[in-house]
């Protein structure tokens, strides 16, 4: 049974799915002689839609759908107000949305409160300092994985992160995730019962939400929290920002791990593990590095603490 | 863990005093500050009249009272001993400590959560992790220790046929030798599958029985490692019980510590349609000892129970749980 809410989130990530630069706003986009910026043609996905259906029709009468036909249930799909499993499955098809992508789709559809969409129209404006948002520190991270993969279309797709918590208050049920807006989704796993459902603007450029514990946790204990975050990255290789992957400790982390492996078709010329002077800042120290057989580079550090660290690369010419 | 409070609180101050040991002897700034009063340093083991005299010019300069200004060396000796093998470790002496090596905001933080008894987040050392001469076994097939483990997470499924079904660990090991391209995989015979992810490249193909119920195998790295250099792996077991509910060893699961590893995250969790009535988390003494210290604890909302201890040293650590005796399972 599908859930209202869930039906506006699924849509609202379907169309992020559609906006984001790659394939399937490629698919589209070839279709509209104007495309505008963060709008959504719909009779172009109609299109794209009924092209698919001409060429493997799911029912009786859909190779003879016609775009306009479509129209109603893709404005539907889009808004929201009805988005059905055959609905998913017609963009799905037509899109060639992966099979994680179907997944996270439908489950947000079913109203699951593990994924958070990361979209502007969502974003509830947040007002006062940081800090003041964050509220007391009541957490530390005692271990902190970061696993991220590098697309063949040289884009920063996803990333893995096993963390380990523990509580340096009492009755800690939450931890707070920010992000910039180059994150699609958030999707907890192991150690997460959900997020908190509000995703809040705190700056132009960085989003908040809240990770639900599985369990409330007393002062001193600890709990191990998996989660993975999807990108949207432009894909403009040449920007210095799509060539980063970075971790910003506000306080302290120990024992960060972060590894960072590309795709075959896709290697960076080099590779740099780097300290930066604040988010805005300059590079203050780096070090080149090789990829292993994997084309992964790795980094371990026992305490990162009040400042930015990670990995840089520059494509080939 | 113990219910007596002087034993928790004495359990306690020897969770924090190893800790503190741990920190003097971790390469950086701290075990510096100590090493540059030994004439003759020896591998693994803290200076205690050194670390006296780091404490005593830190005095001389910040004296707490009058009688800090003249304090020697000598005078201290007895304190940091006590406080370094965990017989007493005051307030004002682990203060002290904090103050004359300047430990991090939250190594002093964390200092002090032990110290209080803050029971979950803990070191674990104990003599030894199994027999002398299955040690030896293990030596001598998998040679001298070349690499050291930084960070590991054991996370564990127990299916809904209440058996152990399969593990996936992810670890952060450091190279201690040049020239490092594989590690050991010692395992017992209730291991079926060993398959390995990132950073690991293959196994080494040859599984060989080094004792009468212990497999071994190495794990070939992605790139070979120069001292000093790490690499994360990840790798995933699977394992075949006969599926005997009464068993011990088919209701635990231990991680076997023969030197130490840093930083455990443990994870079990059990299928919804089959859980325990009671998950402990344990120490043992050593892989064939009985439990001697042990703590009841609550599954989460995922069925899960999870631990970390900072460090873990020639110890056996887990946890054990028990099945309802008519079969049925307890609804959480």
């Amino acid at each position: 049974m599908a859930h209202p809410q869930g039906q506006r989130a699924a849509a609202e990530y379907l169309r992020q799915l559609l906006l984001k630069p790659g394939s399937y706003r490629d698919a589209w986009q070839q279709r509209v002689a104007r495309p505008r910026d963060g709008v959504i043609n719909q009779l172009a996905v109609a299109e794209v839609i009924a092209d698919h259906l001409r060429s493997s029709p799911l029912h009786h009468g859909g190779a003879r759908m016609l775009p306009y036909q479509l129209r109603d249930i893709v404005s539907e799909a889009l808004s929201g107000r009805q988005l059905s499993v055959g609905a998913l499955q017609l963009f799905g098809g037509a899109f060639g949305f992966k099979d994680h992508e179907l997944d996270r789709l439908q489950q947000l559809r079913m109203g699951s409160r593990r994924i958070a969409v990361f979209a502007g129209r969502e974003a509830v404006p947040a007002e006062g300092e940081l800090t003041e948002i964050l509220g007391p520190r009541k957490h530390q991270t005692v271990s902190l994985h970061d696993h991220v993969y590098v697309g063949a279309d040289g884009r920063i797709d996803r990333a893995r992160v096993l963390q380990v918590v523990e509580a340096i208050d009492q009755g800690v049920d939450r931890i707070p995730f920010l992000c910039d807006t180059n994150v699609l989704t958030i999707e907890v796993g192991k150690g997460g019962k959900e997020l908190s459902g509000e995703v809040r603007q705190i700056r132009r450029d960085v989003f908040f939400t809240e990770i639900l514990l599985s369990r409330t946790l007393d002062l001193g204990e600890t709990l191990a929290l998996e989660y993975w975050v999807s990108y949207r990255f432009p894909g403009q290789l040449t920007d210095k920002a799509e060539r980063e992957f970075r971790r910003a400790v506000m306080r302290t982390v120990s024992n960060l791990d972060m590894r960072i492996q590309f795709d075959q078709d896709c290697v960076p010329a080099k590779i740099y593990w780097a300290q930066w002077d604040g988010i805005d800042g300059g590079v203050v120290e780096r070090e080149a590095v090789t990829l292993d057989k994997e084309l992964s580079a790795h980094r371990y550090l026992h305490s990162v603490e009040k400042t930015v660290v990670g990995f840089y690369w520059v494509w080939g010419e | 863990m113990r219910g007596d409070s002087s034993t928790a609180r004495f359990e306690s101050r020897r969770a924090a005093s190893d800790y503190l040991q741990q920190l003097l002897l971790k390469p950086g700034k701290y075990r510096q500050s100590w090493e540059r009063y030994v004439s003759r340093e020896r591998r693994g083991t803290i200076n205690q009249l050194a670390v006296a005299e780091v404490i005593a010019r830190h005095l001389w300069s910040y004296p707490r009272g009058p009688a800090d200004a003249e304090v020697t060396p000598h005078q201290l000796k007895d304190t940091v001993s006590r406080a370094l093998t965990g017989r007493l470790l005051s307030r004002p002496a682990l203060a002290m400590f904090i103050d004359a090596f300047g430990f991090s905001q939250h190594e002093a933080d964390r200092l002090w959560r032990l110290w209080n008894g803050a029971a979950t987040i803990s070191v674990m050392t104990g003599t030894r992790a199994v027999p002398l001469r299955a040690e030896e076994q293990v030596d001598r097939v998998v040679g001298p220790r070349r690499h050291q483990t930084l960070s590991l997470h054991d996370h564990v499924h127990v299916g809904a046929d209440a058996r152990m079904d399969r593990a996936r660990t992810l670890q952060v090991i450091e190279a201690i030798a040049p020239g490092v391209d594989r590690i050991p995989f010692v395992c017992d015979t209730n291991v079926l599958t060993l398959e390995v992810g990132q950073g690991g490249k293959e196994l080494s193909g040859d599984v060989r029985q080094i004792g009468e119920d212990v497999f071994s195998t190495e794990i070939l790295l992605a790139r070979t490692l120069e001292l000093g250099e790490t690499i994360t792996l990840e790798y995933w077991t699977s394992y075949r019980f006969p599926g005997d509910r009464g068993d011990p060893s088919e209701r635990e699961f231990r991680r076997a510590v023969m030197r130490q590893i840093e930083n455990l995250d443990m994870r079990v969790e059990f299928h919804p349609d089959q859980l325990p009535v009671s998950v402990w988390w344990a120490q043992w003494d050593g892989i064939d000892g009985e439990v001697i210290e042990r703590q009841a604890v609550t599954l989460d909302n995922q069925y899960s129970a999870h631990r970390y201890l900072r460090s873990l040293q020639k110890t056996v650590a887990g946890f054990f749980w028990e099945w309802e005796e008519s079969g049925a399972s307890k609804t959480y």
